[in-house]
Formats: C-alpha cells, structure tokens, sequence
C-alpha cells in the first residue's frame, strides 16, 4: 500500500510539475543572432535559379499537337452531379457559356482576361438590365441516353439555370438573373434583377450554372447516375475515394486556333489523393503528370529527382494568401487604431522566410491588379503605405491611445488546412503580438469547424487566422464589392464591414459603366489599406508543375487541383508519355 | 444453452439500438454541416440558400422525426443515402468491404507468418538471447506510428525503387499481381502491428501451457521435446491466440484508416474519415452502424464458442 | 524539501528496489527500467537540461529564422520550420508524452476498474446495464470519438488526456471484471461474506491485491500506446495544439511534411517515442513475467 500511495504521490508532483510549461515561456529571452550559418539549403540561390531556368513567358509547344493518350492528374470530387456542388473538375464534362482561357492573367505578360467562347459565341448588352447572348449552333450532348446526343438550345440554357439558380454554388451569381427568356433556338434574354455593365463576366466561371439537359436530371439517379452534359469528356467510371476515368467527346464542337477539333488526349484519369506525400509519390514514378506543388522546399525536393520537368510559376493574383479575420463587431477590434497597430507589429519579411522560404509577395486588402498596380515590381511597402511596415513601437503606441497601454488578451483560432501552413504562421503572428503587448492564446480547431468559421456560419470571438475571402475570376464584384458591402449576411462579408463611406464608395463603382471604375478602385483601395479591416501578410507564388513529355495549355491556376480541368482540354502528350489503358479506371 | 444463446441475442439487440442512438447524436454535435463541407471556396451564398439545402437533405426536421424515419429504414436493410453522393450507403459499404475485407485478411496472414514462429521460440528458449532478440523486434511493429512507416515507405519507394503500389483496386480473383503489389505493402504495415500484439499472446499461451501437468507426463515419458511441443503444447496454446485474432479483426476493420489515407486504398476506414470530415451524416451512421453489427456478432460468436468449451459458463 | 520532493524521493528508493530486483532476474526488463527512470528524469529536470528555449526562435544576421538547419555544434539535433532547436524541444516534449501517458492510463485504468470491480462483484442487473454500456463505447469508433470530444470541448492537453482516458478505460473494465470474476469462484470469498466482511472489505483484501497485477500489466503497455496514439491524432489534425513541443506533434507534423529536405526532424522525435514505446513495453513484459506465477522461468 505504501509503494502505491508514494508512488501516485510522485507521479502527481510530476504532472503537476509538467503543468508548468509558462515557466519555459517566461525565459523567453529577446531574439539573438543565432550562430549556425545558412539554411538547409541555399534558398535565396534556387530562387534565383528558378527565375532564370523558367522565365515568365511559359515556352511555346511544338506544333503540331499530338493526339492521344492518357493525362492523369489529382483532383477532389466527391460527386459528378452539379446539382450537389459545383468543382472546377466537373468543366470536363459540363460547360458553361463562356470560360476563361488559360493564361488569363499574368503580370507583365497578359493583363486583360480572354474569355473562350465555348457554348455563346457572343453577346449584347441592351441595355444595363437587359442582356441578349447568342448560342453556338451544333452542339451536341454526349451520345448516351437517355439523351442521345440532341442538340443544345436556348430551352437548355433557360432550364439549367432555372434549376440551379437555388443551390448554394451557383445562388450568388443567379441572385443578379431575374428572368431568362427564350426568344430563339439560338438566342437567350436575362433580365437582370440590378443594372450590371459587366454582366457578361457573370456567367464565365465554376460559380455560374452550367447547361444539364432535362432528360438526364429527370430520370431515375438523376445527373449522378447520367451525368451527360456538353463537355469535351464523357464520364465512364466514378470510383469513390479512388478517382474517375474519363474518355474523349467524340463530337466536342471546340477547335483550336489551327482548326483541328479538341480535346487531343484519349482519356483523363483523376487521383482523389489526400495527401501531399502519396502526389509527390505519384509524380516521380510518372503516374502523375501535372499537378500543384504547395512550398518551395517540396518543388526543391521533386525538382532533385525529376529533374526535366516542366514548371509554371506565376505571381498569386490573390489565392492562397495568409491573413487574420478580426471579430469587428465589439472592442478592442472595432477600433481602427487597434487594427492598425497588430498590422503593424507583424514582421512580414520573416512570415514569407517561414512560409515559403521568402518566395512569396506582400499582400494588400484585396488582388494588387484590381487595384490597378500591374507590376510586379508594384507590390512594395510604398503602394501598401505605413500600416502594413514592421514597426512594434508604434504599434505600441497606437494600442496606448486607443486606451491599451499594457496590450489585451486574444484568442487566435486556426486549424490545419490542406495546402496552407497556419502551424508554423499562428506560432508566427502570436510572437509578433507578443512583442507588441497582445498576449495570445493559440486555439486549435479541427478543420471542418474551422471551415465553417470561414465560412460565416459560425462566428468566432475574437480572431481567425484565415484567407482572404476569394473570388472564383479576375472579378472586382466578386473580391471586393460582396466582401466589403455591409448589406451582405456573414456568409458572404466574413467580418461583418459596416461602413458607409465604403458603402458609398462601392454603390458608386457598382452604378459606374466603366470608365471611373479604375480610379474607383484604387481608391477603395486606399480607404481599405488605411482602416485594416482584415490583417493580410503574403502570398506565396503558385507552382504548377507537369512532366516533360506533356504540354498542358499553360494554365498557371492548375495550382489548385482540378483548375487543371480547363487545361485538359487543350493538353497533348509526346511519344515518350508512358502507354496507358482506359478500359478502367484500376489499370 | 438455448436461453443463453437467445438472452445475449437480446443483449446485441439492445447494443445495436443504444449505438445507433448515440451516433445519430453524436454526429449532429459536431460543428459544420455537409451543406458547408461541399462548397468551392469561393461561392458565397447566403444563409437563407444554405438553409434551403439543409432542407433538401432533410437535416432540418427535428431530431426525433429524422432518428425514426433513419431507423425504421435501417432496420429494413436501407441505410439511407449520403448527404455528399447521393448514392446508397450500404452500395457504398458494399464496395468498400471489399477492399478492407482482402487487406484484412492478407494483414492477418503476415501477422501470423512473423508471430507464430517467433512467439514459439521465444517461449520454447524464454529468458535466451534469441528471446530477447525476437521480443525485441516483435515490440518494434508497436512502437512506431503507421502512417509514419507509411509515408517514408512510399516516399523512399518512389524514390529508390521509382515505384509506387499502383492505385486502383483489382479484387484477387480479377487481377491477382495486381491485387498483391497494391495491399502488400499496407498489409505488413499493418500486420507488423497485429504480429506484435499476438507474438505476445502466442508466447504466454505457450508458456504456460508448457507448465502443464500433461506436458510433463509426455515429457516424463520420454517423448521428444519437438514432439512434446508440437503435438500437445501448440493445440491447446493456439486458442487464446484464435481469440485475439478474431477480436482484431473488427479492430483491423476500422483500423486500417490512416494507411489507406496514404496509400489511396479505398477501404472502409478512409471511408469513415472521409465521411466524419465532410459531416455526412448518413454514411457516418451506416457505417458505425455496420461496424457495431460485426463486433457484435463476432463477440457472440467468441461467447457462444466459450460457452460450448467451458460448462461452467453456460449454467450462470 | 517540499512535500512532493519527499514523496518524489522515496519513490524513487522504492523504484530502485525494483529496479534491483529485476535487474537479477530479467535483464531486459531492468533495461526498460533503467530507461523509463530516464525518461523521468529528464522530464523533471527539462529545464536544466536543455541547452536553449524550445519556443524562442533562433534567428540568423539577418534576423531571420534558422529553419530546418540541419545538426551541427551550435544545434545539435538541428532546428525546426520556425527556428527553434529540436534538442530543446525533444527535452522538454519528454514531459508532454509522460504526463498524457501517465495521466491518461491512470484516469483510464482507475475508470476501468472501477467499474469492472462495481461490474464483477455485484453482477445480476447492474453488471449486465454496465456491460452494455461498455459494449456500445467500444463499438464507436475512436476517431468519432476523439472528434466529438475535442470539437465540443475544444483542442487542448486535457482532452487529448480525456480522450486517450476513454479508449482505455473500456478494455481495462473487462480485464478487471474477468479477474474479478475468476476470483470470485475461490471459495475464500464466500468464506468471507459468510464471515459477515463487508463488500469493501472483501474488495479491498482479496480482490483489488489479484487485480493489481493484471492491471499493472495492461497499464505499462498502454502507457506506450498512449503516446503512439497522441502522435496519431496529430496526425489528423486532433492532437496537442502548438507551440507546446510533444514528440507526437514533431513526428506527424513538421517530421513528415519535410521528409526529404529535412530527416532529422523526423528521425529524433521518432527515435525518441520508439525507445520510450519499447522500454514500456519490455517493462510490462517482464513485470507480467514476474508477477504471474504460472509464467516463472524454470
């Protein structure tokens, strides 16, 4: 007995001796020069190194393109049925009116976004409430029944849309479309429930309904069991939580600009991967052949073993970026000046060194092209202004004034996310306002909870680590006008941004035909850097890699699995792809 | 015997509804719903929208309305449909209980192929060296993490060997070297945990077996040791360790998760995190579901066998 | 000294009279011995023993950090993706992986035999109520659990502690109530109840000595089990929120993610729970060796 009661005695005194991990963060001492030399390896010279082996404009592929073959590359699709969400992944089988053609925006290289006409072939406005677009003639559905291979009509356009206007993917886009008309077999009317003088960047992107036909939708399973639409794919084999194998639309109506009839590869093979470790796996032994890459430490190590690939590495218009939601609602946040001082205590020079090893750019209140800043070369501390420069005294001042001399406790949500690293970024931003005073408590979620703070469907008490509310396009509307107008709920303005000389602001660019709206912009560009609603850092650069016997169209937004849908289309692979079978999706 | 059949009968019964209850519970805890799971990052719809889906998928009936009309079909055999998929979930389980039922199996034989010789050794020298040594490397499949093993085994193949077990599964009767080079490789992962644990049970069945009177008849009698072993001692130490084997193997149903999340082997485990993740109700349910059916029935089956070993047992 | 110094000291004689013990009988196990004593040892004097601050973030001229450097005089095990010097944190992650091992396996075992005893002893209604309790936790399965658990309650070292609890106390209940069980067929028990002994008194003399054996057993290697399955929820994500340092976090994080570019983060965590794991285990081999008559060597 006595054994037993000394030794829980002991181990006791242990825990609660082990409970004692703020005695390790009271010896915090100040930052000290270390004095072990360089890194793992030498960054700054691979970056260098990368800048001079892929210059910007990607090169030319060979003409002419070859046809064949099988493309595989990952994607996450839990469903091919657009009536159940929308991925960018399902453009393989289903269209919408327009989309975007790859390489739509780059700086330096190509400002203004191409639109690739692919089921309208061209459209009129009206007047700004009224849109008339024309339909290309001949299109067929895939060849299966229950639909046959019929044509494509103005009635499929008006159906589509009537039926997936509700659902949550597509609602933010229909919201503008009060009625749609059919006025021909070619022709469709939208009558817009708000005046909209871009209306047609509307209906170009993932977020948009794309054209079902009526017989599939209604018969028995509905589109997931016919999942026919008008796609240069035709979906042959869905295999939950492995992939899908999809063949080659014999009747895709799309050429390209020499005239010869796309897709040019036989099949596409999708890997429903989960894991970053089992992608990198899978590209070295050839079974994938373009793909994303997150960080430049995992792009150092594959470009080791596979030394000719392909790399596109193109500045982030905006995805992908790093940043804190505040709770603007209640104090000490609603204060600008409080705002103003954590932007400031943050150091971002070393949050690019721990993201991406210094490979990434400042990032502002919203895309620096919207603002107009077309450069690379723009994106400094200058155009930013002094919020967004490390700067702890005055951060500590600031606080001071807005009556926090002795700083406030925060509470900093995050969780583990695919593709970003929050780990080391919270650690980061909870030391930076450590040094301004601001004690934070570290709060891990587990992700799908913390997806739906994201969201807006639950709040958050304090703050969020996060990234910026995106856009699906190049769209000022979609970054700026639905993320910043108060009279958004939560689930669309994420912070809840009440201001009404904002308000003002966008109601006037909204309202604007055109020729103002760049001025606009970058002045709603200076109103936001200057009150801080949401703290942003970095965007680290996208990597998309590809293999060197396949030439993809060059689409840099391959860098989120399944953008690479777009690219599909127009990718070709040499004789020296490895040959592969597409009788099913396990060969 | 058939009041005790028919009494633990009852009792899995009642098991089964008290899980089925808890689990329905449990899952409409957790914050988020399949609703916000699906969405593009970039759609922005609003909370009025949001609701509307929820309504389709039935998640905004009330609590009770929801559990009855689920477990009136369930009991039927229907299971419902996912909230993600749309499709059958037991059409789901179906498929899946393919490929975990073959890397169950193929994990369990590794297991015995490196336990059994190695629990019997060290038993039949205890306190040698080569005990010490197989104990030793026995303890090692515990003390590392799987998914660990898993990923520097398939980051260090691609690597070295430039191959990967390929993707896509091929059930044994279609496609055997398919089928082998894909599970091999996560069954010893797996099987190196599993042989751990039984080389344990093996080696304290077999020795104290071996401190039987029977045994030192035969050895008394002057029966060869390996005869001694073979003929008297293996039977009867071989059922405990039947036992831990078949308490595994509901254990190895739901427990191959994390390999099949690297490996990309569509399984029940992964189809399980998968459904957790993404908030799908109905799949998380029918699954739990099914698993507490085969527990249940598997702890059945082990009583029932007891009860027909042990008299004892079946006339309390 | 403090009360927990004198406690922590004749612990520690006692400890080593054991330690002695086995060492004469199972060399092996007097190993583990050795090596668990170690692994309490540093935990206690983590602070002494480590060189820097596992939170402070070593930066370069340029005042940036030092990631992932690999080892080398200044750093002997290296750093980490945010500049911090893995021998610090793998010290002070020693007292992480023992106190959630430790506290989870006793929280766990206690629960279990609590409940095993309460099941075993009184049978009839109440043991057939409880056994069906028991049945229906351990058909959940674990990571709903942990889940369930952690988004209500919220990520910290005492759900983690809370959750590996509820894994344990399931299968500790059954040993017990088997033992339990077992025991109560001696006919020594119905001599005391036909003595007049109270329930506790029986429990206490006669049955709780034969539990504690098969107990002991079960809890050194769930002590290994523990920490594996802290690294396990890392890995998904569920484990022990930073900054604080455990090995599991290392391993499933930072150690995985950088396999290529950087091994040495994943070699010394892993290292460091494979020893402990092992020394857990041997231990409760040989304990289990020493205690259960029927196993003594010849």
């Amino acid at each position: 007995m006595k054994t037993v009661v000394s030794s829980l005695a002991c181990n006791i005194a242990l825990i609660v001796l082990a409970w004692y991990p703020s005695t390790a963060a009271a010896q915090e001492k100040p930052p000290t020069a270390g004095d072990a030399p360089g890194f793992a390896y030498a960054a700054p010279a691979f970056i260098k190194e990368l800048d001079t082996r892929y210059p910007v404009q990607p090169p030319v592929p060979p003409s002419p393109p070859r046809y064949g073959g099988v493309l595989h590359f990952p994607a996450t699709v839990r469903a091919f049925d657009p009536t159940a969400g929308y991925r960018p992944e399902l453009a393989l089988v289903w269209d919408t009116l327009t989309e975007w053609e790859a390489t739509w925006y780059f700086p330096e290289v190509q400002r203004t976004p191409v639109i690739r006409k692919t089921l309208a072939t061209s459209w009129e406005m009206v007047n700004p409430s009224t849109w008339i677009f024309k339909l290309r003639h001949g299109v067929k559905f895939h060849n299966r029944p229950p639909v046959n291979g019929r044509e494509m009509t103005a009635e499929d356009v008006k159906y589509s849309y009537e039926l997936l206007k509700d659902k949550a993917q597509y609602s933010t886009r229909a919201a503008l479309v009060k009625a749609i008309q059919v006025v021909d077999k070619y022709t469709v009317k939208f009558e817009l429930s708000m005046p909209d003088p871009k209306f047609y960047l509307n209906v170009v992107d993932s977020l948009s309904p794309v054209i079902v036909p009526r017989e599939a939708v209604e018969a028995p399973g509905g589109l997931a069991e016919n999942p026919i639409g008008t796609g240069a794919f035709m979906l042959k084999e869905f295999a939950p939580g492995e992939g899908a194998l999809l063949v080659r639309n014999p009747d895709y109506y799309l050429k390209d600009k020499d005239g010869r009839q796309l897709p040019y590869v036989d099949a596409v093979r999708l890997f429903f991967t989960k894991d970053p470790a089992t992608d990198t796996a899978l590209f070295r032994t050839r079974q994938l052949d373009v793909m994303r890459v997150s960080t430049l430490d995992v792009l150092y190590a594959l470009m080791k073993t596979v030394p000719d690939m392909q790399l596109y590495r193109v500045p982030s218009y905006g995805w992908g970026d790093y940043g804190v939601s505040m709770a603007l609602d209640k104090a000490p946040y609603s204060d600008v000046r409080v705002r103003q001082a954590l932007s400031m205590a943050i150091n971002r020079e070393v949050v690019a060194e721990v993201i991406n090893r210094g490979d990434a750019a400042l990032y502002g209140p919203f895309p620096w092209a919207l603002a107009g800043y077309t450069k690379r070369a723009d994106y400094t501390y200058a155009n930013l202004g002094p919020n967004y420069e490390h700067n702890v005294k005055k951060a500590r001042e600031l606080l001071a004034a807005a009556g926090y001399p002795k700083g406030f406790d925060m509470e900093l949500e995050w969780a583990e996310f695919q593709g970003w690293t929050f780990n080391e970024f919270v650690q980061l931003v909870a030391r930076f306002f450590g040094d301004a005073g601001v004690r934070v408590k570290l709060k891990q979620l587990e992700t799908s909870t913390w997806i739906a703070k994201a969201a807006g469907v639950q709040p958050f008490p304090h703050t969020l680590a996060a990234f910026s509310p995106i856009g699906a396009g190049p769209s000022f509307m979609d970054w700026v006008y639905l993320r910043y107008h108060s009279s958004f709920p939560r689930t669309i303005n994420r912070e809840g941004i009440s201001d009404p000389k904002l308000d003002d602001l966008l109601a006037t660019w909204r309202l604007d035909p055109g020729e103002k709206r760049p001025a606009l912009q970058r002045a709603i560009w200076d109103h936001l850097r200057k009150n801080v609603y949401r703290i942003t850092t970095i965007v680290p650069p996208h990597y998309r890699i590809g293999q060197a016997y396949v030439h993809a169209g060059a689409n840099p937004y391959c860098w989120f699995p399944g953008y690479c849908s777009y690219e599909a289309k127009t990718a070709w692979m040499t004789e020296k792809a490895p040959s592969r079978k597409f009788e099913k999706f396990a060969q | 015997m058939r009041m005790y059949i028919a009494r633990r009968f009852l009792h899995g019964l009642l098991v089964l509804w008290l899980v089925s209850l808890v689990i329905f519970s449990l899952v409409r805890i957790l914050p988020g719903d399949a609703v916000i799971m699906q969405l593009d990052q970039a759609a922005a719809p609003t909370p009025e929208i949001l609701s509307r889906a929820r309504q389709e998928l039935g998640l905004e009936r009330p609590f009770l309305v929801q559990y009855r009309s689920w477990i009136t079909s369930a009991v039927q055999g229907d299971l419902g449909r996912s909230l993600i998929t749309r499709r059958p979930v037991t059409q789901e389980l179906l498929k899946r209980i393919n490929l975990t039922s073959h890397l169950a199996v193929m994990s369990i034989i590794v297991a015995m192929l490196i336990a059994l010789p190695i629990g019997v050794l060290s038993a039949v020298r205890q306190d040698t060296v080569s005990d010490y040594v197989a104990r030793f490397l026995a303890v090692l499949g515990l003390s590392l993490p799987d998914f660990w093993l898993a990923t520097v085994i398939i980051t260090f193949l691609a690597i070295w060997v430039q191959w990967i077990p390929p993707i896509g599964f091929a059930p044994l009767w279609e496609d055997p070297g398919r089928c082998l080079g894909q599970l091999l490789i996560p069954a010893f992962i797996i099987g190196a945990r599993l042989a751990a644990v039984s080389m344990r049970m093996t080696r304290s069945s077999l020795l104290e077996v071996l401190r039987q009177d029977y045994i030192r008849t035969a050895r008394a009698k002057g029966a060869r040791e390996r005869a001694v072993i073979v003929r008297h001692a293996l039977k009867n130490a071989f059922i405990p360790v039947i036992t831990v084997i078949g308490q595994q193997f509901s254990v190895l149903l739901g427990g191959t998760v994390i390999v099949e999340f690297i490996f990309l082997q569509p399984g029940v485990g992964s189809l399980m995190l998968d459904a957790v993740l993404l908030r799908d109700y109905t799949l998380i349910q029918g699954a739990v579901l099914f698993f507490a059916v085969v527990i249940v029935v598997t702890n059945l089956l082990v009583d029932l066998s007891y009860a027909w070993l042990d008299p004892r047992i079946r006339y309390r | 000294m403090s009360p927990g110094g004198l406690g922590a000291l004749s612990a520690l004689r006692h400890a080593w009279g054991v330690v002695w013990l086995l060492a004469r009988r199972k060399p092996l196990g007097a190993v583990s011995a050795m090596i668990v004593l170690g692994l309490v040892v540093v935990a206690i004097l983590a602070p002494v023993l480590a060189p820097r601050d596992p939170y402070e973030f070593n930066l370069n001229e340029r005042g940036l950090p030092i990631r992932m450097q690999a080892p080398t005089a200044a750093f002997p095990l290296g750093t980490d993706p945010l500049g911090r010097d893995v021998l610090s944190r793998i010290v002070y992650g020693a007292r992480v992986s023992l106190v959630v091992g430790l506290a989870s396996v006793m929280i766990g075992t206690l629960l279990g035999t609590v409940v095993g005893l309460v099941s075993g002893y009184w049978e009839g209604k109440l043991d057939q109520v409880i056994q069906r309790g028991v049945d229906t936790t351990m058909a959940i399965p674990g990571i709903v659990l942990a889940l369930a658990v952690m988004s209500v309650l919220g990520q910290s070292l005492t759900n983690i502690i809370l959750v590996i609890a509820l894994v344990i106390a399931p299968g500790a209940s059954r040993v017990v109530r088997g033992t339990v069980l077992a025991i109560k067929q001696h006919t020594f028990i119905d001599a005391a109840q036909a003595l007049g002994a109270s329930p506790a008194r029986i429990v206490a003399r006669h049955v709780l000595p034969n539990v504690f054996a098969p107990i002991l057993v079960l809890a050194s290697v769930w002590l290994g089990n523990a920490i594996v399955i802290e690294a396990a929820l890392s890995f998904l994500g569920l484990g022990t929120p930073p900054p604080t340092p455990t090995w599991g976090a290392m391993l499933s994080g930072e150690g995985r993610r950088n396999l290529e570019t950087a091994l040495h983060l994943a070699i010394f965590p892993g290292a460091a729970i494979s020893i402990v794991v092992l020394a857990f285990n041997m231990l409760g081999d040989a304990l289990r060796d020493l205690l259960d008559p029927r196993l003594r060597s010849r």
